[in-house]
Order: C-alpha cells, then sequence, then structure tokens
C-alpha cells in the first residue's frame, strides 16, 4: 500500500518538472527570431518600409492605422504627431503591445530620426510583425516640408562631396 | 527500503529533466530579441568619430574598417584602408570570413548610420562577434573631423580642447597623406571563427 502511495507521490513530480520543462522552453521561444538574417537583409535591401511624409498623411486619411512614437515619454510630450501613441524603444516588445503589434492594421513607426525606428522596425519584423513601415527621416522631416519628395533614406544622403574635400577643390 | 525507493524516484525525475533541457539551451552567442532591443538601446557598438580618429592615427593593426555602400561610392571615396562589403552582400560566402572573425575590430560605416546599424543588426542576429558602427557614418567623419568647426572663444576649454585635436587630426588626414598605410595594405583574411565540427566516423 505504501509503496503505491510512495510511486504515485513519485510519477507527481516527475509530472510537475515536465510542466516546468515545457512552461521554460515556451518561455525561450517567445523571442526567438522568426525571420533568418539572410531574409532580414533581403527584406531591408527593398526599402519597401521606409514611407515618406505625404504617404505618411495618405495613410492618416485611412480609418484604420497605428502611428508610433518611439522616443521618450518626455519628448512624447513636449511635441508629437498628432494621433500618435507613446512606445518608448526598450519598451517595444513588452507584452502589452503585443495585440497593438499583432493586429493587422498598417503601424507606422517614428523616432527624432529614422536610425533607432529602422532598428525597432527590423526586431519586430525578426519577431514576426507584420505591416510596419518606418517614416523617412522621423520628426525631423514631418517638421520640414521641403524634404516630403524625396524617397532615398535620408539618413543616408552624402551631406558633402567627400572626394572633392580630400582632393582639396573645396580648401577646407 | 522506503528510503531507497525515493532516492529511486529522485534520481529518475532529476535524469529525465537533464534528458530534456540540453534541446532547448540557446547558445550563449545567440541573442533573443528583446536582448538585442537592449543593446540597441544602450548603443555599446556604436564608435565614435573622434575613437576611430585615434584609432586610425595610432594606426591599430587591430581595426578592420568595412565600408557598406556600394562600390561606385566605395570607389569614389573612402576612408584609409577600408574594405568595400556592399550590404546586399553582407551574408556572401566570401564576405562571411571577414565579418565572423575574432582577430579583428570590425567597424561598419555608410554615409549616415542607416546601412552600417543594418549590417550590425543581421550580423548580430547570427551571433557575430568584435562587429562595431561608426556612428554618424562620413557625414559625421567629415562634419566633426575634417572640418571641425571652430567653437567661440567664449566657449569652455574642453571644447577648445576638442577642437584642436580634431584640427590635428583632420590637417593628418588630409594634410600629409598616410600613403605608408595604403601601401602596406595587403588585407590578409581574418582568422574565421572556431565552428563546433560534429564528431565524424562511427558506424553510420
Amino acid at each position: 500500500m505504501k509503496h503505491i502511495y510512495i510511486i504515485s507521490l513519485g510519477g507527481l513530480i516527475l509530472l510537475m518538472s515536465m510542466f516546468f520543462i515545457v512552461a521554460t522552453i515556451q518561455a525561450n521561444n517567445k523571442y526567438r527570431f522568426k525571420k533568418s538574417a539572410a531574409e532580414m537583409l533581403d527584406e531591408v535591401s527593398t526599402r519597401h518600409h521606409f514611407i515618406n511624409t505625404a504617404e505618411l498623411n495618405e495613410m492618416m486619411k485611412a480609418s484604420e492605422y497605428v502611428l508610433i512614437d518611439i522616443r521618450t515619454p518626455g519628448d512624447f510630450v513636449g511635441f508629437h504627431i498628432e494621433g500618435a501613441v507613446n512606445i518608448p524603444f526598450e519598451r517595444l516588445l513588452d507584452e502589452a503591445n503585443e495585440s497593438l503589434f499583432s493586429n493587422s492594421s498598417p503601424k507606422i513607426l517614428y523616432g527624432k530620426n529614422s536610425i533607432l525606428a529602422n532598428s525597432a522596425w527590423m526586431v519586430l519584423t525578426q519577431y514576426g510583425y507584420e505591416n510596419i513601415s518606418v517614416l523617412n527621416g522621423g520628426l525631423s522631416s514631418w517638421q520640414e516640408p521641403q524634404n516630403q519628395e524625396k524617397k532615398p533614406i535620408l539618413d543616408e544622403q552624402a551631406a558633402y562631396d567627400y572626394a572633392a574635400i580630400m582632393k582639396g577643390d573645396q580648401g577646407i | 527500503m522506503n528510503t531507497r525507493i525515493i532516492f529511486t524516484i529522485i534520481v529518475i525525475s532529476l535524469g529525465s529533466i537533464a534528458a530534456i533541457l540540453p534541446k532547448t539551451k540557446t547558445s550563449s552567442t545567440q541573442l533573443t530579441a528583446d536582448e538585442l532591443l537592449m543593446e540597441m538601446k544602450l548603443q555599446t557598438y556604436v564608435v565614435s568619430t573622434d575613437e576611430l580618429a585615434d584609432l586610425l592615427i595610432s594606426n591599430d593593426p587591430a581595426i578592420m574598417l568595412i565600408d557598406v555602400r556600394d562600390s561606385v561610392a566605395y570607389q569614389q571615396y573612402h576612408l584609409p584602408g577600408a574594405i568595400n562589403i556592399p550590404l546586399k552582400d553582407l551574408l556572401h560566402p566570401d564576405w562571411i570570413p571577414y565579418v565572423d572573425q575574432i582577430s579583428k575590430k570590425n567597424i561598419f560605416y555608410s554615409n549616415g548610420t542607416t546601412l552600417s546599424n543594418e549590417a550590425w543588426i543581421v550580423t548580430k542576429q547570427l551571433g557575430f562577434r568584435n562587429n562595431y558602427v561608426l556612428g554618424g557614418g562620413l557625414n559625421e567623419w567629415f562634419s566633426s573631423i575634417i572640418s571641425p568647426e571652430r567653437p567661440a572663444s567664449t566657449d569652455p576649454n574642453e571644447i577648445w580642447a576638442l577642437y584642436e585635436t580634431r584640427k590635428a587630426a583632420s590637417m593628418y588626414f588630409s594634410g600629409s597623406k598616410p600613403a605608408a598605410r595604403e601601401d602596406n595594405s595587403t588585407i590578409l583574411p581574418p582568422i574565421p571563427r572556431k565552428k563546433k565540427t560534429r564528431v565524424q566516423g562511427g558506424c553510420s
């Protein structure tokens, strides 16, 4: 009689440890990459995810969109694009935001410029979220309407003629 | 008798845990997405233009500059000693020994920080080490090092000291060209990181 009791106790311990293992596996899987590095490189190279302010204006006419400001709450309070929600960069993968990103409506990320927003886009895409865009140039291009029609990555525009400067043509 | 049974059950349950665990263990170099997010926030992988100027002037042999722009932009101008790996070719088998290695400090750069940042994220995802990004890229390099802005006379001494260092660096890079470095630049492929290989042989 006593043996049966001990064996069932042991079985219970075994079962509990199994549950524990399954739980830890799932916790580990939560932030596993869903896209490989090679896939990410292809996706980045297409540049489909960069939108300019004109395209943003167009998207904001539709009823369904989520505009996400990834700067700090302090910056957000200071100034933000109307209708934007604030999710600071480091909190993007918080559980509270999961439903927002898995939603099918278009999502637009912006920051002070587009560098950090682009990093955020890469992480979210690696994580498997879709339909996310990045505002080219970020808030600075929103505030400077002359940048509206430019499609190349604003941050990557050469600010100088490097070769000419190094030859001494421009007398620096 | 009872203690022996209890002992056996504990050993079996611990054993079964041990048998399952190694499969789920993540490699120490493989980051998860939220760790990646944190590292990006802390910006520990960003090298400033001042740091790079120091490294280049001291002729540090342990750095490798990698220009991730296209080959046209690279041929027009590139930093002294830099090699060209266009972003789209980053994971080409020919370039893997350069981006996945343990002997040098790789610094990715582009005109701004977008392309170099993307290159870093992709290599980081694969667990490659020793990769860094030039903060602000060539634009920052030219505005801070090659043609530094003269501070106002009322600025504190530290700002003037920084300006003087930068001006000296500027003369180094644009005046007397470091020709020796270019001539000696037979760029050897770096030592590839050791990969764990499976044990071969047996009776399979």
